[in-house]
C-alpha cells in the first residue's frame, strides 16, 4: 500500500474554512446521494424528504458525541460533551478526581431544546453541577431518553474520587427533568464504590471505571440503566455488565444488579431499547475465545426482572487485543429486534446488519449495511412501526461522511443509501429519534459543531438487494 | 488542521525541535504536533528504512503494554536501518498532561502526538481505511510502501518477523 495521493486526502484545511451552516442549510441533494444511489438496483425507489439541519452548539465551543431524544410535543431534546472553548488547551478540570492519570477527559454535558415552531435551539445549559465533572469521551456517549410523561432522562459518565480509595474513578450518573428540560434535578451516581484499586493494572489510570452507559426508557417511565464495570476486572482487561432500574420515572432505583460477569469489551459502549409493555433488550460485545470481541443481545420479557442467555449476532470472529471503541446500536420493530455493529475482521472492516425474531433472538446472517464503504463506523438506529432508519458514518474515497438507510419493511429490505452533503468537513457520530409523529430526527457531529435535521421516510419504494 | 492552540505548540515546538524532526531524533523529553503534512515529511524522510508507525494513547492499556516491547526492538535495530515512529493519538488539547504521562512511563519513547482535528484525518495519510482501534502498527518498507498493518497487540518475535520480511 503506497501513501495515499493527497488528493484523496480529506482537506481539513478546507473543513475548518468550511462555513459553518448557522441556523439552517440544505441537504440531501448532493452528488454523492445521488451517486450512492446509482449503486444500487431501485425499484421505484424516493429520495427522502430534504431537509434542513440546525446547530445546537456554539461554532466557538468544541461540541462532540451527541444525543438526542423526542418528547410528545414534539421537542427536539439534545445533549453533547463540550470540551472546552475552540483554541482552549487543558480542560480545566483537575480538580475533580483524585489525581491525574492516563484516562483523563474533563469536559461538560450541554442540553438544549429544539420546541417546534422555533427556528433552532434554545441557548445550552450545563447539566453537570461543576465544570469539568464529566468523562468526555466520544466512545462512551451520553443518553437521553423521553418517556410518555414528559420527563427527560439523561445519563453521562462523569469523573469523580472514590470514597473508599481517594483515587480517580468514572462513574454513571442520572439527571432528569420534570418540566421538559427547563430544569434538570441534581444528578445521582447510579453504580456502588469499590475498595479495588485498579490503577496499577493499567499504568497508572483510573482506579474504577463505571462508564460506556446505556439506557432505554419506557413510555410509562420504567428506566433501565446499564454500564460496563470494571469491578472485578483482572490482567485480562474484562468487563462486568452491571443494570440498575427505577419503576418510577427516576425518583428512586432500585440496587444495582450484576448481569454479566468479567467477559465484556470494557470499551465498547452498551446500548438498550424497549419494546411493547415489557420487552426489553441489552447488547454489549462479550469477550469470547482468544479475545474475540463477539456483539451480543440479551433480552429481557419482564421489565428487566430476569434476563435470557445472550444471544450473538453474528459476523466473522474479530479477534483483537486492543481498544476496539466500537458501540452497540439496536431497534425494535413489530416482533423484531435490529442490531448494527462494527466488525474489524471484515474485509474492508464496517457495520453489519443482523435481525432475528424478539421471541427467541435467532439472528439471521448478518449484511453489509454499506458494501461500498471503505470503512463504516458509529452506528446508530430507531424505529417507527416497521419503518427502520440506520444511520452511521463511513469512509467511500473522501473524507468521512454521515449515511443513513431506510427499511419499510422491518429489515427485510432496505432502500438506496443517503448521503449528508457535509463537503471536506470532519463529521461523525451520528444519533437518532423518533417523534409520534413518524418523523425521525438525526444528529451528529459537525467539525465538532452538533447539527440535527429531521428525515422523513419515502411513502414507497423499496430497493432490491 | 489544527486549531489555534495547536499551532502555536506546533510552532514552539517546532522551533526547538526543528533540527531532530524527520530524523526520528527530538526531544523524547517534548511531543511534537503532528499533522498531515508532518507525517507525510516523516515518512519521506525515513525512506531507505523500515518504519514502524505506531498509534497508541494514555488510555489504550494494550498500547501502554506494547510500547516497551517498540521500545527494545528500537535499541536492538540499528537507527540506520529501523524508524519506530510513534505517534499519540490523545486529544492534542491535552498535550501538556500527555507529555508528563509519556516523560514519566516511557523516557525514552520518542513520539508525535495527532494534531488534527480528528484521528481519522491523520491516519488517512498512511490508511484512508483505518477503523480507529487501538493499537494499531504499519510496517513500511525500505521504498516507503505500507507492507503490513497490524491491529491488536502483538509480541515482540511477532514484530521482529514482520519487519524482516518488510527487508530489515
Amino acid at each position: 500500500m503506497k501513501l495515499v495521493p493527497a488528493a484523496l486526502l480529506p482537506a481539513a484545511n478546507a473543513a475548518m474554512q468550511t462555513k459553518h451552516w448557522g441556523t439552517v442549510k440544505r441537504s440531501c441533494s448532493c452528488f454523492a446521494t445521488v451517486a450512492a444511489a446509482a449503486m444500487f438496483s431501485i425499484v421505484g425507489a424516493a429520495a427522502p424528504h430534504a431537509a434542513e439541519s440546525v446547530s445546537a452548539s456554539a461554532v466557538d465551543r468544541r461540541a462532540q458525541a451527541p444525543a438526542i431524544a423526542v418528547t410528545e410535543d414534539g421537542t427536539v431534546h439534545a445533549i453533547w460533551f463540550d470540551k472546552g472553548a475552540v483554541g482552549e488547551a487543558d480542560r480545566k478540570g483537575a480538580h475533580v478526581g483524585g489525581g491525574r492519570h492516563s484516562h483523563q477527559a474533563f469536559a461538560d454535558l450541554r442540553y438544549a431544546r429544539w420546541v417546534p415552531g422555533e427556528a433552532g435551539f434554545s441557548e445550552s445549559t450545563r447539566i453537570n453541577p461543576e465544570p469539568g465533572q464529566v468523562w468526555g469521551f466520544s466512545i462512551s456517549r451520553p443518553v437521553i431518553a423521553a418517556d410518555g410523561e414528559g420527563r427527560i432522562h439523561i445519563v453521562y459518565p462523569g469523573n469523580g474520587t472514590s470514597p473508599k480509595t481517594g483515587k480517580s474513578v468514572a462513574s454513571s450518573f442520572y439527571s432528569r427533568s420534570m418540566d421538559g428540560g427547563q430544569h434538570f434535578e441534581e444528578p445521582i451516581q447510579l453504580n456502588g464504590d469499590s475498595d479495588e484499586d485498579l490503577s496499577a493494572l493499567i499504568m497508572g489510570g483510573l482506579a474504577q471505571a463505571q462508564v460506556f452507559t446505556a439506557m432505554a426508557v419506557s413510555e410509562k417511565g420504567v428506566i433501565h440503566t446499564f454500564w460496563l464495570d470494571t469491578r472485578g476486572m483482572t490482567e485480562s482487561m474484562r468487563a462486568a455488565l452491571y443494570y440498575r432500574r427505577s419503576d418510577d420515572g427516576g425518583a428512586r432505583f432500585e440496587e444495582e444488579v450484576r448481569l454479566q460477569e468479567n467477559d465484556q469489551c470494557p470499551c465498547c459502549q452498551v446500548s438498550a431499547v424497549t419494546g411493547g409493555q415489557s420487552s426489553l433488550f441489552v447488547s454489549a460485545r462479550q469477550i469470547t475465545g482468544d479475545n474475540i470481541r463477539t456483539p451480543t443481545v440479551m433480552h429481557s420479557s419482564d421489565n428487566g426482572i430476569t434476563f435470557g442467555a445472550p444471544a450473538e449476532t453474528g459476523g466473522t470472529p474479530w479477534r483483537l487485543e486492543g481498544c476496539p471503541l466500537k458501540l452497540t446500536a439496536m431497534a425494535v420493530t413489530p416482533d423484531t429486534i435490529h442490531s448494527l455493529v462494527h466488525n474489524g475482521a471484515e474485509d474492508p472492516p464496517g457495520l453489519l446488519y443482523a435481525r432475528a425474531a424478539q421471541r427467541d433472538l435467532s439472528f439471521l446472517p448478518p449484511q453489509k449495511i454499506h458494501p461500498e464503504a471503505a470503512v463504516s463506523d458509529s452506528p446508530a438506529m430507531a424505529g417507527i412501526g416497521a419503518t427502520l432508519l440506520a444511520a452511521w458514518h463511513a469512509k467511500v474515497d473522501g473524507p468521512r461522511r454521515i449515511f443513513y438507510r431506510f427499511s419499510l419493511d422491518g429489515g427485510e429490505n432496505f432502500l438506496p443509501l443517503q448521503a449528508l452533503p457535509t463537503g471536506e468537513a470532519s463529521v461523525g457520530y451520528p444519533a437518532v429519534a423518533t417523534t409520534l409523529e413518524g418523523r425521525f430526527v438525526l444528529a451528529w457531529q459537525e467539525n465538532e459543531v452538533i447539527q440535527v435535521m429531521y428525515l422523513d421516510p419515502p411513502r414507497q419504494g423499496v430497493a432490491l438487494r | 488542521m489544527m486549531r489555534p492552540i495547536a499551532w502555536l505548540l506546533a510552532a514552539l515546538t517546532l522551533a526547538v525541535a526543528s533540527a531532530g524532526l524527520a530524523s526520528g531524533q527530538h526531544d523524547p523529553g517534548i511531543l511534537v504536533p503532528m499533522d498531515r503534512d508532518t507525517l507525510r515529511a516523516e515518512l519521506s524522510a525515513s525512506e531507505g528504512r523500515v518504519v514502524l508507525v505506531n498509534l497508541w494513547a494514555t488510555w489504550c492499556t494494550p498500547c501502554l503494554r506494547e510500547i516497551p516491547d517498540l521500545l527494545a526492538l528500537k535499541t536492538e535495530l540499528p537507527a540506520s536501518d529501523f524508524r519506530l515512529l510513534a505517534i499519540s493519538m490523545d486529544d492534542a488539547y491535552s498535550e501538556g498532561w500527555v507529555t508528563e504521562f509519556k516523560v514519566k512511563h516511557f523516557p525514552t519513547l520518542v513520539s508525535f502526538i495527532n494534531a488534527e482535528l480528528d484521528t481519522d484525518t491523520l491516519v488517512s495519510v498512511i490508511d484512508p481505511v483505518w477503523n480507529e482501534t487501538l493499537p494499531t502498527s504499519y510496517i513500511f518498507n525500505r521504498d516507503g510502501e505500507v507492507v503490513k498493518k497490524v491491529q491488536g497487540k502483538k509480541p515482540t518475535e511477532f514484530f521482529r518477523e514482520q519487519l524482516v520480511a518488510a527487508g530489515l
